[in-house]
């Protein structure tokens, strides 16, 4: 066997749509193993969320090092079209394939609307990824203020392109702070938002904490948890931090501050420590909220009106789906906006778009639907080549039988 | 090699001025074309056919990031179905502003350092000096772009001449079974090797249901036994029990595996699914020998096998204080092992938190009537991620308690095991509690099976298949977070436990991403193409053999195996095995090796494409600086595209540090260049370069070069090596500045002047 052309139709097309880590991995390893693909990004650069990281834990590692070459692998791949600042605006299912349309926007001004575009393929995965959970979200807990900063707000700061060039500042006083928190499971883990825990949030703050503590000598950080998960390796994560717990320059606490009170020149975190039940009020420069991911195809994110029902199988009882307006296609999401995968009508779901994860784990989640897409090319295959086996074999037997 | 070039100049300002520029440093050897934007495919035809084009280069301005598909790199299919070598450089803009200044001000400070004697007076370059200097720079990016256009050689792709599309799996567990079904289900060849006499691994023993799937609150059939007959029953998968690999021989795509039955099978690819071997309680003290004390994995083998009675059953997820014990008392011979396994215990945490949690509850459905039937007593639980549903559900559970609180000591006699342990939100001695047990789980440490590298060494090659296995703990576990399957060995992946403990949704995923790893390193082997991170690169090392000398160093430096040594005592390349990195070009001491054009004679003619007129013109010191593509070249035109071109510094991209061959430092030196610079991926523990260990390499070469230099009257302060990562545009300026001032004060390069 020389190649495995054969086990495809040589038609077949797949679309992904995302072009963050998950979506341009599944394209190009798509495109490598001889699909033809096309990748659709609704803004115009590629590489998502991660583009905007300071770095990958548990190496401290750039984005922009595996995007580099996943970008370099995409240039040579002819079989792969990429559609950049494109949004899908139409979906339509006739005969087994999907027909996908498509729009240009304007980066500048979304009002701009440009020529459609129609797109035939024969297997979707959908790789839209997530969104951070809004700080205002917690408005209610004291989390909008100068002084409050998400996760995501501080990976910038953190980044070496970063406004004040990789070391976060006091924004009131422009100096950097001396006493930092970090309130961990901010909107996760919380009926009243997020029931699921978005399962990054505790690696990414000792990651940060790691960062923090090397750039600033001075700076003390508290960070307070309810469980501090860390899955498989990256425990190692916390190993690391063990050298600056001895030296007293970082806690953790296990308590759970329902607000952030401002006070004085800082901001107070009274809470209880659910372990000695030990009453805390300290006060910090700077107050981290780790919020977590919230998909992007969450209905919080909609207008009620895409509460719409799509073409879902017959009898559906599920529990879920208000569809996604941003994403025309009969998708079953739950509750909060999490996508369940359709396997059977080829319609496939990778990265945050299915549960919340890590960089490591969307690239993998990634792979893996194209393994599934794959599986379910080449079933189709298959199907036709046995169908067209048996049209010329019943064109024997008719002549046969003309004879 | 390239005789009539086409070089497209697309949308640079100054395209009249480079193309007066290119027609006289090249004469009439290339088509110069100046753009305002790329040629539609039709209209490159036209040019291709009016012109008889055989190679293209595509000059940009600023980097452009989506070549349409149609340009892919690099080649372009003309419409009369030749294949053009396609090329494109992007060119370092003109610095403006304070970026000019910054740059005048230091090449200001280096003029003065570098000829002293000269009074501030004369030797001082003037600001349009510098902005001359930097469009010379600029102009020479364009002619070190046409330069290694011209030295490309034809490819010859080198497709194996028989290939093998068959995956041979390495264990029979959840893992093995997902990836059976994957790689066949895409129409694959499947060889299932499992060496126990059972299919289904440690999923055997699982309470038969497990949240996998959406909604992922509740628990849904685990469906082992479905799964089995499915991949027993289909006619691409074959199935041999009873048996492990003895031996690997071959490469990707033309591999031969021979087991421990002693038959022999061709495969083109191999997944690593041999899974985690029951731990046993000996790393805890005192406990080996209580019969009413089991780890996760065993009780939930006998619980299965219907052997637990109805008792109160306590799973303990956390034994720090235990481990604590275990260390004080280790001697110093055990304490490596002891350590190791602390360490895959804490790896194994989400797994053992789930597992536990399920066990408790399946023991709490079961025996309904004794109350509590299970007590789960946790420090913290690590269910990450959408688990975190199921975790709340099973809380409401009422014949399951759960505890939180910290695990003091053990007692165990004929009345029971007692616990004590502090529970959590209660301080001081009130906090102290105890609970006592018929039977106590402890967490499984899951170690890797086989404990460290799994698959034998490959027959004649001098490392083992993975040498990651050494670095994680045993663990078969990748160094990238981008590429969680890229490991040393082309054809070779690792999924599921074996490559991380995590729980059986997270196996099949994984195995179905190793396929497709596995998959597309099959492809490229039969097509005779680099794998990742070079893919669709069809360059090969072609070897000079009548010149080689037997040093095999290439074969000693190879990170990825793919040299051995043949019975003449020459290298024997392995093109599927082969990831194009060109460590072997960099080790030859006799230069014998190129790779289609990644040669001597490519990187002497872009050293010396440059155009400086008169060495009294020339910025000086001038450096050459040697970029590795994957990160520090990137990071460079990053720079570059913000400060504008440097002045006094010619880029060349290389594959890797370890593709540097000394010499090219040579002929640098003894030409125009003051010095060499050479940017790479950072070596040591969390080493980023793909291509081994490129940069380490680099530096030992440069250690026995020193010696060669001085003999010459070369100081080796003249080449650098820096570890730079992708994002250090910011810094890189200031970094080529500080090497340039260290040049400046060694005085003028004597071959320079001579």
């Amino acid at each position: 066997m020389k190649d495995i052309a054969h086990l495809f139709s040589p038609s077949a097309t797949l679309a992904v749509l995302g072009g963050g880590i998950c979506g341009l991995t599944a394209a190009v390893e798509a495109a490598e193993c001889g699909i033809s693909t096309h990748l659709i990004e609704i803004s115009p650069q590629l590489g998502g969320r991660v583009r905007s990281l300071a770095s990958y834990f548990p190496k401290l590692c750039p984005p922009s090092c595996g995007l580099e070459l996943l970008t370099a692998r995409l240039r040579r791949q002819s079989r792969l079209t990429l559609h950049l600042a494109t949004r899908l605006v139409g979906y339509a299912h006739a005969e087994g394939r999907h027909t996908l349309t498509l729009q240009a926007c304007d980066p500048a001004d979304a009002a701009v609307s440009s020529a459609l575009s129609t797109l035939r393929c024969d297997a979707v995965i959908i790789a839209t990824g997530w969104r951070p959970f809004p700080l205002a979200a917690l408005a209610e807990r004291g989390a909008v203020h100068p002084l409050c900063l998400s996760n995501m707000q501080l990976e910038h700061l953190l980044s070496p392109d970063g406004p004040s060039g990789g070391i976060p500042v006091r924004p009131d006083t422009g100096t950097p702070p001396r006493r930092m928190a970090f309130i961990q499971c901010a909107g996760s883990r919380d009926v009243n938002h997020m029931s699921h825990c978005s399962a990054v949030c505790c690696s990414a703050t000792l990651k940060h904490c790691r960062l923090l503590l090397e750039r600033l000598p001075d700076l003390h950080i508290d960070v307070y948890y309810m469980d501090l998960r860390t899955p498989g390796r990256l425990f190692a994560l916390r190993e690391a931090l063990s050298g600056y717990e001895q030296a007293g320059r970082l806690r953790f606490l296990p308590a759970r501050p329902f607000r952030a009170v401002p006070d004085g020149r800082g901001m107070r975190l009274p809470a209880e420590n659910t372990q000695t039940g030990e009453h805390l009020a300290h006060a910090y420069d700077l107050v981290v909220w780790a919020t977590g991911m919230r998909p992007s195809l969450s209905p919080h994110d909609m207008p009620p009106a895409a509460a719409a029902r799509p073409n879902l199988p017959e009898g559906w009882q599920g529990p879920l789906l208000p569809q996604a307006e941003s994403l025309p296609l009969p998708l079953l999401l739950d509750r909060q906006g999490f996508v369940m995968e359709r396997e059977e009508s080829g319609l496939f779901a990778a990265g945050c778009a299915v549960r919340p994860m890590n960089v490591a784990d969307s690239v993998r989640s990634g792979a893996a639907a194209v393994t599934r897409a794959l599986g379910y090319l080449h079933q189709r295959m298959d199907a036709a080549s046995r169908a067209g086996a048996s049209e010329t074999e019943r064109t024997a037997r008719e002549g046969r039988d003309h004879a | 090699m390239p005789e009539r070039p086409g070089i497209f100049l697309l949308a640079c300002p100054d395209g009249e001025a480079l193309t007066a520029g290119l027609t006289s440093r090249w004469g009439g050897r290339a088509v110069v074309f100046s753009l305002d934007s790329l040629p539609t495919a039709d209209d490159m035809a036209a040019h291709h056919q009016r012109h008889g084009l055989d190679a293209l280069l595509l000059v940009s301005d600023t980097r452009t990031l989506s070549l349409p598909a149609e340009y892919a790199l690099p080649q372009w299919l003309a419409p009369d179905g030749t294949r053009l070598p396609l090329h494109s450089c992007t060119l370092p803009p003109l610095p403006s502003g304070p970026a000019l200044e910054r740059q005048h001000a230091a090449h200001l400070r280096r003029s003065v350092l570098y000829a002293p004697s000269a009074g501030p007076e004369s030797a001082a370059p003037t600001p349009d000096q510098t902005l001359e200097a930097a469009r010379h720079a600029r102009e020479d990016a364009l002619h070190m772009a046409v330069a290694r256009l011209l030295a490309q050689q034809p490819v010859t792709l080198q497709p194996l001449p028989s290939s093998s599309f068959r995956l041979l799996i390495l264990g029979g567990g959840w893992t093995g079974l997902a990836a059976a079904q994957a790689a066949a289900g895409c129409g694959l060849s499947v060889l299932l090797v499992e060496k126990s006499d059972t299919l289904g691994g440690a999923a055997r023993f699982l309470p038969r249901e497990l949240p996998c799937a959406a909604p992922w609150d509740e628990e849904i059939p685990l469906r082992l036994e479905e799964r089995i007959q499915a991949v027993e029953n289909d006619p691409s998968i074959d199935v041999i029990r009873g048996v492990e690999l003895a031996a690997l021989t071959g490469q990707p795509g033309d591999f031969q595996a021979t087991l421990s039955d002693g038959s022999r099978h061709a495969c083109g690819s191999v997944l690593l699914a041999t899974g985690w071997q029951p731990s046993d309680l000996s790393v805890l003290p005192g406990l080996e020998d209580c019969p009413n004390i089991l780890t996760a994995g065993d009780f939930a083998r006998r619980f299965q096998e219907g052997r637990i009675p109805a008792a109160h059953i306590v799973f303990l997820t956390d034994t720090e204080a235990l481990e604590r014990q275990a260390l004080d008392r280790a001697t110093e011979e055990e304490l490596p092992l002891l350590q190791r396994r602390l360490r895959q215990l804490r790896a194994s945490h989400a797994v053992n938190s789930l597992g536990m949690l399920r066990l408790a509850r399946a023991v709490a459905e079961r025996f309904p009537a004794q109350r509590p039937a299970s007590t789960l007593l946790f420090r913290q639980m690590t269910l990450p991620g959408i688990l975190e549903r199921y975790y709340r559900k099973a809380q409401a559970h009422p014949a399951l308690r759960l505890a939180r609180g910290e695990a003091l000591d053990i007692a165990a006699d004929a009345a029971g095991i007692r616990l004590r342990f502090r529970q959590a939100g209660l301080g001081g001695r009130d906090g102290i509690r105890e609970v006592t047990a018929d039977l106590l789980v402890l967490p499984e440490s899951m170690p890797p099976a086989g404990d460290g590298i799994p698959l034998p060494v490959q027959e004649g090659s001098r490392a083992a298949i993975l040498p990651e296995c050494s670095r994680f703990d045993g663990y078969a576990a990748s160094n990238f977070i981008c590429f969680p399957y890229e490991t040393r060995r082309t054809g070779i992946a690792a999924a599921g436990c074996a490559r991380e403990p995590q729980t059986l949704a997270s196996c099949a995923e994984d195995a179905q991403g190793a396929v497709l790893a596995l998959l597309r390193d099959m492809r490229a082997a039969a097509q005779g193409l680099a794998p990742h991170p070079r893919s669709g690169d069809g360059a090969c090392p072609q070897f000079e053999l009548a010149r080689c000398t037997r040093c095999n160093r290439c074969v000693e430096e190879c990170p990825f195996g793919a040299l051995e040594v043949d019975a003449d005592g020459l290298p024997r390349h392995y093109p599927a095995r082969c990831r194009r990195c060109g460590t072997c070009f960099g080790a030859c001491p006799e230069r014998v090796i190129s790779l289609a054009g990644h040669d001597m004679r490519m990187g002497r003619d872009m050293m010396e494409a440059i155009s400086l007129p008169r060495v009294e013109a020339c910025p000086r010191p001038l450096a050459l600086v040697l970029a590795c593509e994957n990160d520090a070249l990137p990071a460079l035109q990053a720079a570059q595209a913000r400060w504008g071109a440097h002045p006094a510094v010619r880029i060349m991209g290389v594959r890797c540090l370890g593709s540097v061959n000394m010499q090219w430092l040579v002929d640098a030196l003894t030409s125009q260049y003051d010095g060499v610079l050479l940017l790479g991926c950072a070596d040591g523990e969390d080493a980023q370069c793909h291509f081994g260990a490129g940069s380490a390499l680099c530096r030992q070469r440069l250690h026995n070069l020193a010696e060669s230099l001085r003999e010459r009257g070369l100081d080796a302060r003249r080449v650098r090596l820096e570890p730079t990562a992708r994002d250090e545009a910011a810094v890189l300026p200031d970094r080529i500045d500080h090497f340039l001032e260290c040049l400046a004060a060694l005085g003028p390069n004597p071959f320079v002047r001579a």
